[in-house]
């Protein structure tokens, strides 16, 4: 019985490169969405005050626009036809999406092993070095915290539950979310193109900043 | 222990997997793609962010209108309920959801909605994780609905935005007296001033210059100014996706970002703007759609009488 256990292990073990691989990457889908269903939020107050401004400014000539176009004159005047809370969410999904890629490239597209150096880091120091480490925590946290709340929302409702879920939750931390980042911080390296560092950073910067925000279910604890 | 590390590690890679297939818009993504390779329906990815109001809110008006004088008396309700609520409760969710809705005895509409629609648990739990990251009013369901499971997120946002919409809309009166004339009602028309045919999204009310313009419901004025169409005009928010517009007045009494009570005058009527001769505007939005206000007038009526 012990060794047809082994046996099968084993088996199972052959497949732990690929597991490890999806099981990091569902982890960082799962922090980077709990970030970006706060960015949609955050985007929509955004146009709303866009609109706002726009309404100040614009609303007579746009009531006149309405009507050359053969519109209901309301339709611009009023402004609240207009889908903002959708191209809120579609931009918050093409950010989530973005988000993901840069993140999983970066632990996934890399031959180098973990080998954390404080020197190397110093080295590596650039726009990039500050916010993907950042960033990556930030998500992989997140992400533990939504399995962790998966979990519970599938057991039977008892006082064990949450800590079962949380036992799971640092499990994959540990086993994916760990390795990733250390993976992902030792591969870095001044790349010199500072406008594509900025734009990487424009995307994730928001995405670990709302993950750090909301992604942990520790400030309501804190004073 | 050794003996069992690969199976464990497929395991938790199995569960995370699982989490982010259902959690996220990506395994939304890879399940639409599937159905679509399968010849399926596909699902909403913008449901993992969205928070419209679909368009059963303005279909059920005219039925929730029809029904309003059936509805029990506020003193019958529990505090916080309005007869309009219970209306709109009944109408959109069916009179047996209504009073399991109300049989919660919860004071709070939104609260009550959303413990009918999810369960109390799902709901308790939702906000204390809310709560533990740090969010502010972690009981509203604004606050707390990302951090219940997705579908339940979307059962929750169903039953509690619509039915507040609706029973927001439903507690709106009139602006003027109930006897005015419609002069233009709502719908396709030939425009008066520019000669071709315009979709009206509002009615026109005939009264004279001067005559007191009351708000149709509480609410915040989102804009109290003049322009080249719409004259001296006010638009009011009364929450919940609900928004009236007052068009072509004199002079306006409110100014923007004020509150107002329902009935408190906004301004006096008059015939500034793109205007053939005096009267008043009314325009009543849900969610952005424009319906027919003429609908609250006389609850029930047939609206053609008026055209």
């Amino acid at each position: 019985m012990a060794s047809l256990l082994a046996t099968s292990d084993r088996a199972a073990g052959g497949l732990a490169r690929i597991a490890t691989t999806l099981g990091q990457a569902a982890l960082v889908c799962l922090g980077v969405h709990l970030a970006a269903d706060q960015l949609d939020d955050r985007v929509f107050a955004g146009l709303t005050g866009l609109q706002g401004l726009a309404d100040s400014h614009l609303a007579g000539s746009l009531g006149a626009l309405a009507e050359a176009l053969g519109q209901p004159t309301e339709r611009f005047l009023f402004w609240d036809g207009l889908p903002l809370a959708a191209a809120s969410a579609w931009a918050a999904l093409a950010v989530e999406l973005l988000a993901i890629a840069l993140l999983c490239a970066s632990f996934l597209l890399t031959s180098r092993q973990p080998q954390l150096s404080w020197a190397r880091w110093r080295g590596a120091f650039s726009v990039q070095a500050v916010v993907l480490p950042l960033t990556l925590a930030g998500t992989l946290l997140a992400g533990a915290w939504s399995l962790s709340m998966a979990t519970e929302d599938l057991l039977p409702s008892s006082p064990v539950a949450p800590w079962a879920a949380g036992v799971l939750a640092l499990a994959a931390f540990l086993r994916f979310g760990w390795p990733a980042w250390a993976r992902a911080v030792s591969s870095l390296e001044r790349s010199g193109r500072l406008r594509l560092e900025l734009l990487g950073a424009l995307v994730l910067a928001p995405v670990g900043l709302l993950a750090w925000m909301h992604g942990l279910p520790i400030w309501g604890w804190l004073p | 222990m050794a003996a069992v590390r690969g199976w464990s590690e497929l395991l938790l890679m199995g569960a995370v997997c699982a989490a982010a297939w259902t959690r996220t818009p990506v395994g939304t993504l890879a399940e639409n793609g599937v159905a679509l390779w399968r010849g399926q329906d596909t699902e909403d990815v913008l449901a993992h962010f969205s928070t419209e109001l679909p368009a059963r809110v303005s279909a059920s008006l005219q039925r929730a209108l029809a029904t309003q004088t059936q509805g029990p008396a506020a003193a019958e309700l529990p505090a916080g309920w309005t007869p309009a609520l219970h209306t709109a409760a009944q109408v959109h969710l069916g009179p047996e959801a209504a009073a399991q809705v109300l049989a919660l005895g919860i004071a709070d509409p939104e609260a009550a909605l959303e413990t009918w629609a999810v369960g109390a648990e799902q709901r308790q739990r939702a906000i204390r994780r809310a709560r533990a990251a740090g969010e502010s009013s972690p009981e509203r369901l604004a606050s707390h609905r990302r951090y219940l499971p997705a579908e339940a997120a979307a059962q929750a946002q169903q039953a509690v935005s619509e039915v507040l919409a609706l029973g927001t809309a439903l507690d709106l009166t009139w602006p003027v007296d109930r006897g005015v004339r419609i002069s233009s009602p709502f719908g396709w028309r030939v425009h008066p001033v520019l000669g071709t045919r315009r979709m009206h999204e509002g009615v026109d009310l005939a009264i004279p210059t001067g005559t007191p313009v009351s708000a149709a419901g509480q609410g915040k004025v989102l804009r109290a100014r003049a322009d080249s169409v719409s004259g001296e005009h006010v638009v009011l928010d009364h929450g919940h996706g609900v928004s009236t517009n007052y068009c072509h007045g004199e002079r306006l009494h409110v100014s923007t970002g004020q509150a107002v009570e329902s009935g408190q005058q906004v301004m006096d009527s008059g015939s500034s703007g793109r205007s053939t001769g005096p009267h008043l505007h009314f325009g009543l939005r849900i969610d952005g759609r424009a319906v027919d206000p003429s609908f609250f007038r006389d609850p029930g009526a047939e609206r053609d009488a008026e055209s």
